[in-house]
């Protein structure tokens, strides 16, 4: 299986931790540890979603991919090349390459840039086109986000939710990456505007045949445009498979947990679903062995003492899953579903 | 329903805006009631007025600019738009509280969890001293608060989102309110933190007899929350029914749009449907029906170009504000418009 896909991003056993500095000197009294070993592969042209709760680590693992945070451990390869080892001067040149879209169309545009100048930028800085070039290039930019060029000269205020994101979308495509980030790109904005940019975004992955990183938190989002999912917990991935079997056959109880939480737009199916109690633990000090075990409906003692390796389940699909008790689940429904 | 079921009632309330750069209608003829024990979602895209409606209700709109510019808002029989400011204060907390969406930013971020629920009960009940921080740490202990004698002496920001909402929700209980308005209540929250809350209130809600104002944008939350739904759109109530009559036979288009636009658990599809544009700009609504320039339908219809349909009741407990609801015209203006502007589209689906 793995010689017959090309994989443009391959992270293997990426962790991301910060200091906590405390007292006069600052020293180093713990680590909060958002990202702690985390390994996932995405194909060209496909998909990956990246769901958690908020404080999960999924914001992190991507700007550590983009090295816009240093990773701790761990190696990512982009098309071939290891990105923590390059040189400033290839960075730069990779970059291009990797482009990332916030979640926040109202804090992600500088207010006192013009439209053009915030979706040209890029090509001023890595000196590809200037003057009517970069006009041009802009105005075919916005046609393609669905925005007119007469906009060019405008300011973000001037536009609403969706159309600011879709200039955040035209900024990332400048460049002509090969790998998107998408880093909440939906979430702020309204259920018509959404629907809108989610068609774009995957109109867009047609036609250049972009490969996205799609981190959200909304499980139905993330199952409509992803290929594949995973699923992180407090800075590790509890499963991985792809987007039609993990809705299909969820493993993990907080896989489960999360599916059954989202509310579905049908009144007559008001369903019994597992509420989880408490709340994501501090990152700083992770439970002892399955780090989900405090809120797991199903841990016993084992839980509790020793952590699962992520591993692959029986069956013909793709599916690891990091849970000793998984199986247990496989004859039972998720509630209401 | 009969009358005296009915807890509050909106009758034609406008609210305007005077900005710099002109009147804004925020709310237009909004009409609506809450029944007792009952909860009523207001559903819309931001900017369409359900959260000016609501503050209205408790007369926090701030004037200037903001005017409530006509209608009545009945609260067991009295007007809250003409009653004076001494009453509002005896309403506000004791018999309609409000919960908001911001767990961050609506609570004092210099005082104790505890001193602020005290706040609220002392202000409006007879209660003081270490009685009204009894009933504080009780009401901590309502909400599932954990080891609430703590926390109450501990400050916002050493808790959670969540735990931070549910510490709002027992400032609003703390008082026995008739009603409570949560305006987005669960938007800033995790869908598992959303779940917990959400079943929360619905439980406080059972145990008290509270009537629930939900405003919210997410059609899911309303589904599984609500008895009766009015969708709002560019100020004003497009439909109004019961929560399977929304959602099973949604008879706006506005509202078959939005149904339409969710990504569905589940449910394998290439694209999503979408409603085309964006919301009007308040200072420059469309004539005619404001949802015309994006509707599938009115978009080329004279009708729906120039005269903007009212509310009408379809059938009992059921509105609509669409010239191409089934029954909602009456003979005359059929024969008048089809005359003026030529016949009806044939719709499908």
């Amino acid at each position: 299986m793995e010689s017959t896909k090309k994989y443009l991003v391959d992270v293997e056993g990426l962790k991301t931790h910060f200091p906590i500095k405390r007292g006069l000197f600052s020293r180093v009294v713990g680590h909060v540890k958002a990202v702690d070993g985390v390994s996932f592969k995405i194909e060209a042209g496909k998909t990956l979603g990246l769901v958690g709760e908020s404080g999960c680590g999924k914001t992190t693992v991507g700007r550590t991919i983009l090295r816009l945070i240093n990773a701790t451990e761990g190696k990512v390869t982009f098309g071939g090349r290891e990105v923590f080892d390059l040189p400033s001067r290839e960075l730069r040149k990779l970059r291009c390459d990797m482009q990332l879209i916030f979640q926040d169309p109202y804090s992600s545009l500088n207010p006192r840039m013009t439209v053009a100048n915030i979706v040209g930028e890029s090509l001023t800085t890595h000196k590809i086109a200037a003057g009517r070039d970069r006009r041009r290039k802009v105005d075919e930019l916005l046609e393609r986000v669905g925005l007119s060029p007469h906009h060019s000269s405008r300011y973000p205020h001037e536009f609403s939710g969706g159309q600011r994101q879709r200039i955040g979308i035209a900024r990332a495509l400048a460049l002509s990456p090969k790998f998107i980030v998408c880093d909440e790109a939906v979430s702020a904005l309204d259920v018509s505007i959404q629907s809108q940019i989610i068609n774009l975004l995957q109109d867009l992955q047609d036609e250049m045949g972009l490969t996205y990183l799609f981190i959200a938190h909304d499980l139905a989002v993330v199952e409509h445009i992803s290929d594949y999912v995973a699923v992180m917990y407090l800075g590790k991935i509890v499963e991985y498979t792809s987007s039609k079997e993990l809705y299909k056959n969820p493993l993990h109880p907080y896989t489960r947990a999360l599916m059954s939480a989202i509310p579905r737009p049908d009144p007559h199916r008001r369903q019994q679903r597992i509420v989880l109690g408490g709340e994501v633990p501090s990152p700083s000090n992770p439970p002892s062995g399955c780090p989900f075990h405090p809120r797991c409906p199903i841990a016993e003692h084992r839980c509790t003492m020793e952590i699962q390796q992520l591993k692959q389940q029986d069956g013909p699909a793709e599916h690891i899953v990091a849970c000793w008790k998984c199986s247990e689940w496989k004859s039972v429904p998720v509630g209401g579903t | 329903m009969t009358d005296n079921d009915v807890l509050l009632s909106i009758r034609d309330l406008s609210v305007t805006f005077h900005t710099d750069e002109g009147l804004v209608r925020a709310v237009n003829n909004v009409s609506y009631d809450v029944c007792e024990g009952k909860t009523l979602a207001v559903v819309g895209e931001s900017g369409c007025g359900k959260s000016v409606t609501a503050l209205s209700v408790l007369r926090l709109i701030p004037d200037p600019p903001g005017k409530i510019a006509g209608g009545q808002i009945l609260f067991r029989g009295t007007d809250l738009v003409t009653a004076d400011e001494k009453y509002m204060q005896s309403i506000r907390g004791n018999e309609i509280a409000m919960i908001f969406q911001e767990p961050m930013t609506s609570l004092n971020p210099v005082y104790t969890v505890g001193e602020q629920i005290v706040e609220a009960i002392e202000l409006h009940q007879d209660k003081k001293g270490s009685a009204a921080w009894n009933h504080a740490v009780e009401m901590l202990r309502q909400v599932g608060i954990a080891d609430p004698e703590q926390r109450a002496i501990e400050y916002p920001h050493q808790m959670s989102g969540g735990m931070r909402q549910r510490i709002i929700i027992a400032m609003s209980l703390s008082c026995d309110p008739s009603l409570i308005i949560a305006d987005e209540p669960t938007t800033a929250l995790d869908v598992t933190i959303q779940a917990q809350i959400l079943e929360l209130l619905r439980d406080l809600q059972k145990k008290n007899n509270m009537s629930v104002v939900l405003i919210t944008h997410d059609l899911g939350v309303v589904a599984e929350n609500a008895d009766d739904v009015v969708v709002m759109y560019a100020s004003r109530i497009v439909e109004t029914g019961t929560v399977a009559d929304i959602f099973d036979d949604p008879l706006h288009p506005y509202t078959r749009g939005l149904l339409r636009s969710l990504p569905k658990v589940g449910v394998e599809q290439n694209r999503l449907d979408v409603i085309g544009g964006t919301v009007p700009d308040p200072l420059a609504f469309p004539d005619g029906c404001k949802f015309h320039p994006r509707c599938p339908i009115g978009n080329d219809d004279q009708r729906c170009m120039s005269i903007e349909p009212e509310l009408r009741q379809i059938k009992p407990g059921r509105c609509s504000a669409c010239w191409y609801t089934p029954g909602y015209e009456t003979k005359e203006e059929f024969e008048l418009y089809e005359k003026k502007y030529g016949k009806h589209k044939e719709i499908s689906g």
